[in-house]
């Protein structure tokens, strides 16, 4: 985890200002908590995975931290101007793909490049052309007969086209198809190591997440329960099973603690400063399992 | 050596970098892959296992800490000129170490006799 | 299949509210027609009260009775066994229900039960056609007063004849229906949207009272679905000459898309054609019925309709604009972000004037147009202080629509669903009401004079209802930092 944060902060220091931050967002729709006032700076060129259950409030969290809804309270920050005033400059250097994109429904694939790219100073039309090509979209289609997938597609081609700085994905892979989706994975991941694009994605999907995020960050219940380099949480965080006759050794810190039908006991327990497992890993009969990121999401989440 | 030589396991609990290493040590223990032998780049491991170039070159970082790998000027990584292409015994039995402790640990559960184990590994080892 | 499954088709078939509603019409219907039935003893009034029954059962047809489709559709999608013939047994069990109550009741009341038995059995089964009937059918519907007017309905006792000729009618009602049925049921993609599927369907998409709804309408106006079920030739063609960042309120336009979008000038002559061909159809229709009196009738035009024109088309187009602005400024993933974060647009205090122009100008300048029909029409004819009042004023309300919702819309303030609903429902009603108040009141009565005063009132409570939403929102607008944001 520090050495890529080292070389991320190496890589950019002539561009120490932060894509993105939020400090203490709050906001509830009819009375329901979305966000419990969460703080996140991401670092220049990381990729950090969103990742929570429906209703976690991860879309709320993107939309506030790109100014298009006011939170109750808190302010985000893009490249440290205030997210909901956001000048030209800066506008031209994020792109931001909302779930289940539906925007010009009334327009061709070709006319909405076509119309997009005349406001974006570095915009690659031959990126967008060739993309568009490769990606078996009809240009001359309205959008609005496209299919759920070929809309996204459309969408994220708009995005990179703009050849943007940050660029904010809500549910990316959701409507797409296996290649186009290791195709997207693919163009993120090579972007954000060659080009320094910041890149904030949400997902379900949790191996898309390991594949390309260097960071993630799990929101639970409109809080940041978890926040780590993905290698570093993989190699930080086990599950312990203590069987029942010695789960009263169970260390008091862990993420979470259940109680199994036997009578033992699991428990996501975290290695210490000196990266060791808590003291009753080594009692008989105690178990660490190493744990996958999506086997930790469900764990905490549950 | 081609990219497609490393297979990545995005959900396994081990991190992609680890597993690249892991990869790396044992293809130059056992001689697949031969001292100076050039590298796939970052990029083309990255692109090609859609997966973060950062990772890549962390894994190569530490390759490279090891000894195992040597940047060549103008080509990007390369087996280690120094090494020989196959390692000794005992370093070569340091790589199965994980995978013997977690036999011993299982058989252990299952209470299994050590010699019940052994005759079965030998059989095994012996095809 | 037991009794217990029969009886409960209807509950799993329609929502509740439909329930209630169709309940609530049926009930309404039955009791003004019982106290006709009850008061009334003119041999010429007499049928009055069975037709109005007949017309609740219309509703019955097409809010109860039509949406048993979709469970068909359902069940045979879900291949559950013997749930087809139950449907149809629960269908003919409940319209039977139905038809017997009201002809019952009336039948009690006095009048003769064959006739009343007769006419709520047609009035269902039209009902129950038309919501199976393609959706092509219901714009030739939209005729049928033309077409009715053609038949004169002779309001007494039918004799035997007649009696017959309309259970002929119900007879081929009836075998509408089942083709329709049948055909919609064994469709390949019986859940596609487009005109050659029946009315009934599109209750699949507002989930509320089961049919359409306020909420549908504005969430129907230019989505992807609503543009996906248009054949090819009625589809808009944008034209994104002179867009870009130089021009920000054209480009705001492309943004808001519907009938703000920027056309090419063919795809805007065959949409100016689509409006223009019934109206040229019913001039014909006109010209069929009486040749003679065509020229005349330019001359005849009475003012009240003049202001009936100008006063509906200026309400029509606040209602289309005021939808498409509310639909669009619901939905967080489709054109808000995407003009929320477009660069060089505008600068930020600019873009909220230019937002303005873009959706406010379409509208206002074809209502300029209308208004000075209006005001042509009045140096040719002699119009009387009150129509100038009540014709003035459903001018200014209609016009007022716009700016009013517009602002409330971008400032963050929209009214309730149901609030707009209500608005434009009584707007459109006094429209109606005040054309035909003009030519039917006498204001020296004071039955007239009472109708008129309450009717200039409503147009001012209205006006202030909109002066004081447009205000509300101005300030929420002037408070919010760009206009982009959900409401």
């Amino acid at each position: 985890m520090n050495a890529v944060f080292n070389a991320v902060h190496m890589e950019t220091t002539h561009e120490p200002v932060s894509p993105l931050v939020a400090q203490g967002l709050a906001h509830c729709y009819e009375g329901s908590n979305a966000l419990n006032g969460v703080d996140l700076t991401i670092a220049p060129g990381s990729v950090l995975g969103l990742i929570g259950r429906n209703g976690a409030g991860k879309s709320t969290l993107i939309r506030a931290m790109l100014g298009l809804l006011q939170p109750i309270s808190g302010t985000a920050f893009v490249f440290g101007e205030p997210a909901l005033k956001l000048s030209d400059d800066t506008k031209s250097r994020i792109a931001y793909v909302p779930q289940q994109p539906d925007a010009l429904a009334w327009l061709t694939a070709q006319q909405m490049l076509d119309f997009v790219g005349r406001f974006y100073p570095r915009w690659d039309s031959a990126f967008a052309k060739s993309t568009l090509e490769r990606w078996k979209i009809q240009p001359n289609r309205l959008l609005a007969k496209l299919s759920p997938g070929e809309r996204q597609r459309v969408d994220l081609i708009r995005a990179l086209a703009s050849q943007p700085e940050l660029l904010v994905l809500d549910e990316p892979a959701a409507a797409l198809d296996p290649v186009a989706r290791r195709e997207l994975l693919r163009e993120l991941a090579l972007r954000a190591g060659e080009a320094g694009t910041t890149v904030l994605f949400s997902t379900h999907i949790v191996s898309d997440l390991e594949r390309v995020a260097s960071e993630v960050a799990f929101l639970h219940e409109g809080k940041i329960l978890l926040r780590c380099g993905v290698d570093d949480t993989k190699e930080r965080y086990a599950r312990l099973w203590l069987p029942a006759k010695i789960s009263a050794a169970a260390p008091s810190q862990s993420l979470s603690r259940r109680r199994n039908e036997d009578g033992s006991l699991s428990l996501i327990v975290a290695r210490d400063a000196n990266g060791q497992w808590p003291e009753a890993s080594t009692l008989p009969g105690a178990r660490i399992d190493a744990l996958g990121l999506e086997d930790l999401f469900v764990e905490i989440a549950e | 050596m081609d990219a497609s030589l490393l297979t990545i396991q995005p959900n396994a609990p081990e991190p992609i970098y680890r597993q690249i290493v892991d990869q790396l040590r044992r293809l130059i223990a056992s001689g697949q892959l031969l001292a100076g032998e050039v590298l796939p780049s970052v990029r083309d491991v990255a692109g090609f296992h859609a997966i973060n170039p950062m990772t890549v070159s962390r894994a190569y970082g530490m390759a490279e800490a090891e000894g195992l790998l040597e940047r060549l000027r103008g080509k990007g990584m390369a087996v280690a000129a120094t090494r020989k292409a196959v390692q000794s015994e005992s370093q070569r039995m340091a790589l199965l170490e994980p995978q013997l402790q977690a036999l011993a640990r299982h058989a252990n559960e299952l209470e299994l006799p050590a010699d019940a184990v052994l005759r079965r590994l030998a059989k095994l080892l012996g095809d | 299949m037991n009794a217990a499954t029969l009886v409960m088709v209807p509950l799993r078939a329609t929502v509740s509210s439909t329930r209630w509603i169709t309940m609530l019409v049926l009930s309404l219907m039955l009791v003004i027609s019982v106290a006709l039935q009850l008061t009334q003893t003119l041999p010429k009034t007499a049928l009055i009260g069975a037709v109005i029954a007949g017309y609740g059962e219309f509703f019955v047809g097409l809010l109860f009775v039509a949406p048993f489709l979709l469970m068909a559709i359902d069940t045979r999608q879900l291949r559950i066994p013997r749930s087809q013939s139950t449907i149809v047994l629960g269908m003919m069990l409940y319209s039977a229900l139905w038809i017997a109550v009201p002809s019952i009741a009336l039948a009690l009341a006095g009048a003769d039960f064959v006739t009343v038995l007769t006419i709520q059995t047609v009035g269902l089964l039209f009902g129950l056609t038309f919501g199976l009937l393609p959706r092509v059918f219901l714009i030739v519907a939209g005729f049928s007063p033309s077409f009715l007017g053609l038949v004169h309905i002779q309001l007494h006792y039918p004799g035997k004849p007649t009696v017959l000729l309309l259970w002929l009618v119900a007879s081929v009602l009836a075998l509408i229906s089942a083709l329709c049925w049948r055909r919609q049921v064994r469709s390949i993609d019986p859940y596609g949207e487009g005109f050659n599927k029946p009315l009934v369907l599109r209750s699949r998409t507002g989930n509320r009272t089961g049919f359409m709804n306020w909420n549908d309408w504005t969430t129907m106006s230019g989505n992807s679905r609503q543009i996906r079920s248009q054949p090819q030739w009625m589809l808009a063609i944008a034209n994104l000459r002179d867009t870009g960042p130089q021009n920000p309120v054209r480009s705001l336009r492309v943004g808001l898309g519907g009938w703000m979008l920027p056309k090419t000038w063919q795809s805007a002559s065959r949409q100016w054609m689509l409006v223009l061909a019934p109206i040229i159809l019913m001039m014909g229709l006109v010209y069929l019925r009486a040749p003679g009196i065509t020229p005349a009738l330019f001359h005849a035009i009475a003012f009240s309709a003049v202001v009936w024109i100008a006063g509906f088309g200026s309400m029509v187009l606040s209602l289309t604009t005021i939808v498409l602005l509310q639909q669009r400024w619901s939905r967080t993933n489709a054109e808000l972000p995407f003009l929320a974060l477009l660069p060089r647009l505008s600068d930020r205090r600019e873009v909220k004037k230019y937002l303005l122009r873009a959706s406010l100008l379409p509208t206002l300048f074809w209502q300029a147009l209308l208004i000075a029909l209006l005001v042509a029409t009045l140096f040719v004819k002699q119009a009387s202080a009150l129509d100038l009042a009540i014709a003035a004023l459903a001018e200014i309300v209609a016009v007022a629509f716009t700016p009013a919702f517009a602002f409330a819309i971008f400032g963050g303030r929209p009214p309730a669903q149901w609030v707009t609903g209500l608005v434009a429902g009584v707007s459109f009603a006094l429209v109606g009401c005040g054309t035909a108040a003009s030519s039917i009141l006498d204001i020296s009565r004071t039955y007239g004079a009472i109708m008129a005063v309450s009717i200039i009132a409503i147009w001012f409570a209205l006006l202030a209802f909109l002066i004081g939403l447009g205000l509300r929102g101005w300030r929420g607008l002037q408070a919010r930092p760009h206009p982009f944001l959900a409401n």
